[in-house]
């Protein structure tokens, strides 16, 4: 039986299994099949699980014996997922793509998994991603890139990039991946598929390995908006295990505060500022005007707002991100867990463990933030990012006020070559410039894929495959809304979906 | 600003990272570049003055204190022996380290 991956979704995978044209087992053979033709070259998996036929079969004999009310608590059962390598599953190993962490197993299973879990989801594999989620183009993972599904010569973007390649590459239905300054909406961009970072502390981080413990937050990838709500109503809500997740009476409190907004009739802000900076590849800003026409087409409003200091978003972002990843990877001793280099008394072995089993650019962001804190600097840089960071929240209340979305590219350029930007941090770090101010003031962002560039040596982007061909590479649109309001960016990327075919 | 070899030596052994020579100096570069970049801040001159961090707010959420019940077990998600032997080096469900006082 042959099923097509491209077009499967959840829903109509739900809906085969329902009518016996599908079974779970089939359908993860199928992703299997699929991994063993493509992610020789790909490398989006750092392992896939041998159990997950069993797990399929165990889904199929349970929808078998289960009556259809009880059906209804399960929405995922047998929807094979791919998770990030920094996600902890009871019992499997989980490395964040770390020499450190090569053979730690997961000792317990983090909330989303155990929410998937109860929701009936299977997990075919672990995906790669930049160490420690590091990085924007998984180049700094310790196991090897994830090339770009559209163009081997590409990378598929990071830290999520295992995350958005499976999904891109039809080697898994759906993927988690998380997100401190872009990480899923980037890869997703680049890669092709949707990407939701939602609002600061609607999903717990319980069992997720920390980087900047006030930015990080756990999202789907997904090939639809609609795919990535379903995820989202399973994995969201309070947990006793993270005291930063939002209780119901928040979530009330923070959409009370944009009850103004009418679904029926979102009006969509741009931002002049941001697209008159300067950096933006010529095809990005294209692909964003056709996109805002097409949504005017459809009768969305469309308004110019300013936000002054959003200019500043990644300044601040690599003063506190570095700030919280110096003291979260205080952790790594070789006494607790992960890997130990031995010396002849304790402090050698802090030296030999962290200097040679961390990455380049784990390390860099750990001298990095050391500095933002120490005595001398710390007012200079991390107090001041934090005001700013602030100011930077009351631009977009403000503009919340005018509009109740606002639409910027995703990423400043499609996806890039190999080894293009790794000489060079700052180059690297640029291209998450759209994305790092959903994460520094808490708010939901969606990544949208918003048509293709065709590339040829004349436009600079790129040039044409090796065999000849004339490459398309995936651009994306990036929604962000009001905290609590992901309806508004499920309203708005469906609506966007449907004017973008 | 500018970053030399010996400060890059100096935050190195403040996070406990044994650095190659080399290594000091493309960190010496590479930071040196990162901070030039950020100095872009120092630019803005709004804002509450917060020099008492104590008095910051992280991000637009806002703080609130979290309590619970002074019960046994309450945060403990897994099994603690699990937990142990998560370490590289442990014994009888204790975790070893090395003598630190002579």
């Amino acid at each position: 039986m042959t099923i097509d991956l491209k077009t499967l979704t959840i829903s109509s995978a739900k809906e085969m299994f329902a009518n016996g044209t599908l079974k779970s087992v089939d359908l993860v053979q199928a992703y299997l099949d699929q991994i063993k033709a493509k992610d020789g070259e790909i490398n989006a998996f750092r392992e896939v699980f041998a159990d997950a036929l069993d797990q399929a079969k165990k889904a199929d004999e349970l929808r078998a014996e289960t009556d259809s009310k009880t059906l209804e608590s399960m929405p995922l059962l047998g929807i094979p997922f791919g998770i990030k390598d920094n996600i902890l599953i009871e019992g499997r190993h989980a490395g964040a793509a770390s020499k450190i962490l090569e053979n730690y197993i997961g000792a317990y299973d983090s909330t989303v998994i155990k929410k998937l879990k109860d929701a009936g989801a299977i997990f075919i594999g672990r995906l790669n991603m930049d160490e420690f989620a590091m990085g924007g183009s998984t180049e700094n993972s310790a196991y090897g890139v994830t090339k770009n599904p559209n163009d081997l010569t590409r990378v598929a973007g990071g830290s999520s990039g295992g995350s958005a390649a499976s999904v891109a590459m039809d080697s898994v239905l759906v993927s988690l991946g998380s997100d401190t300054g872009g990480s899923i909406r980037q890869p997703a961009s680049y890669c092709g598929v949707v990407g939701l970072k939602p609002t600061y502390g609607r999903v717990s981080r319980h069992g997720l390995m920390a980087m900047g413990s006030s930015l990080d937050i756990i999202g789907p990838i997904a090939k639809t908006v609609e795919e990535a709500e379903q995820i989202f109503k399973v994995i969201s809500g309070q947990d006793r295990y993270d005291s930063t997740t939002l209780s119901g009476d928040e979530v009330s409190a923070h959409i009370a505060n944009s009850s103004k907004i009418n679904l029926d009739k979102l009006r969509v802000g741009i931002v002049p500022e941001l697209m008159n900076m300067g950096g933006i590849n010529p095809a990005v800003l294209a692909n964003l005007n056709e996109s805002i026409e097409k949504l005017k087409k459809a009768g969305v409003e469309i308004k110019e707002v300013s936000l002054p200091h959003i200019k500043y978003s990644l300044a601040v972002y690599y003063v506190l991100m570095p700030a919280e990843v110096s003291s979260n990877m205080a952790r790594f001793d070789s006494i607790k867990y992960g890997g130990k280099v031995d010396g002849k008394d304790l402090l050698e072995d802090y030296l030999n463990t962290r200097g040679e089993l961390l990455g380049k650019e784990v390390r860099r962001r750990i001298i990095l933030g050391t500095y933002m804190l120490s005595s001398g600097y710390h007012d200079a840089y991390y107090n001041k990012a934090n005001i700013v960071r602030d100011l930077i929240s009351a631009d977009f209340k403000k503009a919340f006020e005018e509009v109740d979305v606002i639409l910027t590219p995703t990423a400043p350029s499609p996806a890039f070559k190999i080894g293009q930007n790794t000489s060079d941090p700052i180059q690297m770090y640029l291209e998450d410039i759209f994305t790092v101010t959903a994460n520094l003031i808490g708010i939901p962002a969606i990544s949208i894929p918003s048509g293709v560039v065709e590339l040829n040596k004349a436009d600079g982007v790129g040039e044409m495959g090796s065999d000849g061909k004339k490459i398309s590479l995936p651009l994306g649109v990036q929604f962000m809304a009001p905290l609590c309001r992901e309806d508004v960016l499920f309203a708005i990327g469906k609506k966007f979906e449907s004017v973008i075919k | 600003m500018t970053i030399t070899k010996e400060e890059i030596q100096k935050l190195a052994s403040l996070s406990r990272l044994k650095l190659t020579e080399e290594e000091k100096e493309q960190y010496a570069k590479d930071l040196s570049g990162i901070l030039k970049y950020v100095d872009q801040i120092q630019e803005v001159t709004e804002g509450a003055d917060t020099t008492n961090s104590s008095n910051k707010k992280p991000s637009e959420i806002p703080h609130r204190n979290v309590m619970r019940d002074d019960v046994d077990g309450q945060l403990l998600n897994g099994d603690p022996k699990k937990l142990v032997e998560a370490a590289p080096k442990h014994q009888d469900g204790l975790v070893e380290v090395k003598k630190i006082l002579g």
